[in-house]
Parts: structure tokens; sequence; C-alpha cells
């Protein structure tokens, strides 16, 4: 303790001190002019301030007839997907405010006009690269306390922290597939990439990868998770340079990665198929999370 | 322990949550958004997020820290909403202080002042006034409800102090 406890005394006045810290500034304001001045003074504040709250308490009225009528009711499934709408909206202000737009939208600029100037060959590599990779480390940043400020997720209660982050991965992936969506319009104006095809190479990759990282955060943290599917795809993306650099001399053997660069209907659909079942058991995982053993209620 | 029967749907003990807290937030909320009908009606949402958020409270904070940072939310989203603007500082509502013997009336007309210039202080400098002695949260608490450092509630003391000497001595308006 400094020789002055100045910032201890507001919290001596209201009681919230430790029984050793309450005994120690009672001993030191027995002794201490200036601390005994200082206390006083916010003594004084003490009284109006709870002389103020007072004003303020009125009779407590009666839990209201509605709130007993909906402790029992369930919601509709378009109240649900109401609140669910709103809880997505409503992380917009994290998404601003940690930088993540801004990023994303660089990102995804600077892969459009990557493959743009690239020949035509090479086109897609730009955008099957970055946009995959770009959604696991938006994955992995929005999950976990690592993420966010614990106050925060407290003061959001009570809906539940992972429903929270699933929400604001939602809004953020949601942004990138515009953003890469747009990107994709610009490169089918602009080269001989269809619309289609630029929006297969990516997008299946994007929903597979970013789904496996959720779910790999949830059971396990968010930054092997993110390792992990980072280097998943980093090992595709290398034997994909490979096996198209020996395509021309070699037939090779299967398994060939080269249907990535052009992705037929089914290839998509079983990628797309995978992601939603993996987010699925992702919700299910959240859903039901067990109560922590040993619960106990430290307040009052 | 009641926090766990509401979590198990006892009503009852929701009820009972409500007669031991409902004070507390009611103050709490009526502080925060200047009118008392307003206040109750969100006091309500308080209690039905309680309801349904019982299963999923951890234990991590107390019972009471956990209901303010749920009405402390509830009002900012209805002030946001409703682009609120709340009268600088003036409640409504408030009675005058009854008259009494002359001792105690000067010391009345002391508390008063002391009233008055809380009333005019800056709205999150107040809140921690109010947090710390009348709700009697910790300063990690006080910093987890308000959702800023253990530090910002510190210099946030102090300035309040500051400014309430500035507006007993009559020298000027507060800084924020």
């Amino acid at each position: 303790m400094s020789d002055h406890p100045t910032d201890q005394i507001t919290h001596y006045i209201a009681g919230t001190l430790t029984v050793d810290q309450h005994q120690s500034i009672e001993r030191h304001l027995s002794t201490c002019p200036a601390c005994r001045s200082e206390f006083k003074e916010w003594q004084h504040i003490a009284s109006g301030v709870v002389s103020l709250a007072h004003e303020l308490t009125t009779p407590l009225p009666p839990i209201s007839p509605v709130l007993h009528a909906s402790l029992h009711s369930r919601p509709t499934v378009l109240q649900a997907l109401h609140s669910a709408a709103h809880l997505i909206w409503a992380q917009r202000v994290v998404i601003f405010r940690s930088g993540i737009l801004p990023a994303t939208a660089l990102v995804v600029v600077l892969a459009t006009f990557s493959a743009l100037i690239l020949p035509e060959g090479n086109a897609l590599y730009p955008l099957l690269t970055a946009i995959p990779i770009l959604g696991v480390v938006i994955t992995a940043l929005l999950s976990g306390a690592e993420g966010d400020s614990a106050y925060e997720l407290v003061a959001s209660t009570p809906t539940h922290p992972e429903t929270l982050i699933y929400a604001r991965i939602s809004l953020a992936l949601g942004t990138l597939i515009l953003l890469a969506f747009a990107g994709t319009i610009i490169l089918s104006i602009f080269s001989h990439t269809t619309l289609l095809g630029g929006i297969a190479v990516w997008l299946a990759p994007l929903l597979l990868l970013s789904s496996l990282t959720t779910v790999l955060a949830l059971v396990w943290s968010p930054l092997p998770a993110a390792a992990t599917a980072l280097g998943l795809w980093w090992g595709i993306l290398l034997l994909l340079a490979h096996q198209r650099s020996l395509a021309s001399e070699i037939p090779f053997a299967e398994p060939s990665l080269l249907p990535l660069l052009h992705p037929g209907p089914w290839l998509v659909g079983i990628q797309i198929l995978l992601a939603l079942l993996m987010w699925v058991a992702g919700w299910v995982l959240v859903a039901h999370e067990k109560h922590p053993s040993g619960f106990q209620e430290k307040g009052r | 322990m009641l926090i766990r029967a509401i979590a198990q749907g006892d009503t009852r003990a929701l009820e009972e949550l409500y007669a031991r807290q409902g004070p507390g937030i009611l103050a709490y909320l009526i502080s925060r958004l200047g009118e008392r009908q307003l206040a109750e009606e969100v006091l309500q949402d308080v209690m039905l997020a309680v309801w349904r958020g019982a299963g999923r409270f951890r234990g991590e904070s107390r019972v009471r820290t956990w209901m303010i940072s749920i009405a402390r939310h509830k009002a900012i989203n209805i002030m946001q909403r409703q682009r609120y603007v709340q009268a600088p500082h003036i409640h409504k509502d408030l009675p005058d202080p009854a008259p009494g013997p002359s001792s105690l009336v000067e010391r009345e007309d002391a508390l008063a002042q002391v009233r008055d210039a809380l009333r005019r202080l800056p709205e999150a400098q107040r809140e921690t006034l109010e947090l710390v002695f009348y709700h009697r949260l910790s300063g990690n608490e006080v910093a987890q409800v308000m959702g800023v450092s253990p530090g910002t509630v510190k210099s946030r003391l102090h300035r309040a102090k500051a400014n309430l000497i500035q507006l007993l001595t009559s020298q000027g308006e507060p800084d924020e």
C-alpha cells in the first residue's frame, strides 16, 4: 500500500474493502490528518449520493402480468429470427471498431487487382488463396475471449458469449462474401472469368475452412484452430500448384486437386454441405454446453 | 441459490430476487433514464432477461453486479434507439425535502446542495459515484459494469470530486 491510500478511501466508506484492507485504512486514518480530511470530504459526497438515490427510490411495483405471461412462453419462429437478425446487426459496432472491415476490403481489393493483372490461366489463384485465408483469420480473431474485452461480454449477458461470437462471425463473413462477390463481378467484366466460375472457386472453400476454424475454436482454442485450417489450406494450395505445373507434361495420378480451379456443381455442393453440417454442429455444441459443475452463487 | 432456482423455472425465486434487488435496480434505472415509468418498464425487461439467462449465469460476478450490467445495457439500448436526450442532469418527479427542526434543516440544506451539485455532474461521473456508494460495488465491479478499466474508474472518481468541489464553491461548470 502507498503512504497515502487515497484511492481506497472511497471503498472504505462504501464498505467494499476486505477486512485486512479496512483495518489498514482505519489505522492510517487515525494517524494522518491529510487523509482524514480527504475521508471527510468523501463521506460528505457519499451521503449526498445515497440521499439522492433514496429520493429516486419508489415503492417497488409488482411484477407485471405481462412479465408473468412471458415467463413460460416460447418465442415464435418469426420472433426468434427477428432476435437473431437484431443480434447479428448489433455486432456491426464491434466489426467496425476492430478494423476488420477496412482490412477485409483492402485484401479483397488487392486480390481482385492481382487477379486482373495475372495471365488468364492464373487469374483465379488470388481469389482461391486470399478469400478462404481471410475467412479463417476473421473467424479466429472473433472467436474466444482474446478477440473481445471480457467486460463487454459480461455486460451483454444474458446472451451467451458463444452466441455473440457466432453472431459476429456471421456478420463479418457475410461482409467478406459481399465484398468478394463485388470483386468477382469486376473480374468477370474485365477478364474471361465467368461470374459463377469465379464465385465457385472461393465460396465453398471459404465456408468450409471458416466452419472448420469455428468448430475447432469452440472445442480447442482460436489460435491453434486457425493454424490448423491455414496449414491445411496452404498444403492444398502447394499441392495444387505442383500438380498444375506437372499437368501439361504428365497425366498425373488421382487424386487431383485441379478441379478446385474450376469446380463443378457437385464439388461446390459437397463443400457447402460439409460447411453447413459443421456450422450446425457448432450451434449444437454451443446450445448444449453444460452448466459448470460446482456452481456457486457468489453474491448477495 | 436464488439464481439456480430461477434457472430451474421457480417463479417464486424470481419474485424473491425481484423483492431483494428490485429497489436498487429501479433506483439505478431512474437515475439513468430520468423517468420513473420508463424505468419501471425497463425493470420488467431486466427481470425477464434474468429469467431467461439464469441458466447461463456462471457466478463469475455477484448477482447484483450482473443485474446492474443487464439494466445498464438495456438503458443504453433505449437511449440510443429513441435518440433519448435526458434533460441535463435533472430528474423528474422528485419530492421536495420536508421541513424540520433547524439543525436538521441546516444539515438537510448542506445535503441538498451536494445533491444539486451531483445532478449537474457529467453522467459517467455521477453513475460511477452511485455504483460505488449506493450500490456498493468494488472498483473492479464498477469497471466491469461500465466497460472501462479500473484505472478509468479511479480517475472518474477523482474528477467527480474535483467537479463537486468546483460546483459547491460556485466556480463554474464541471469538466468531463
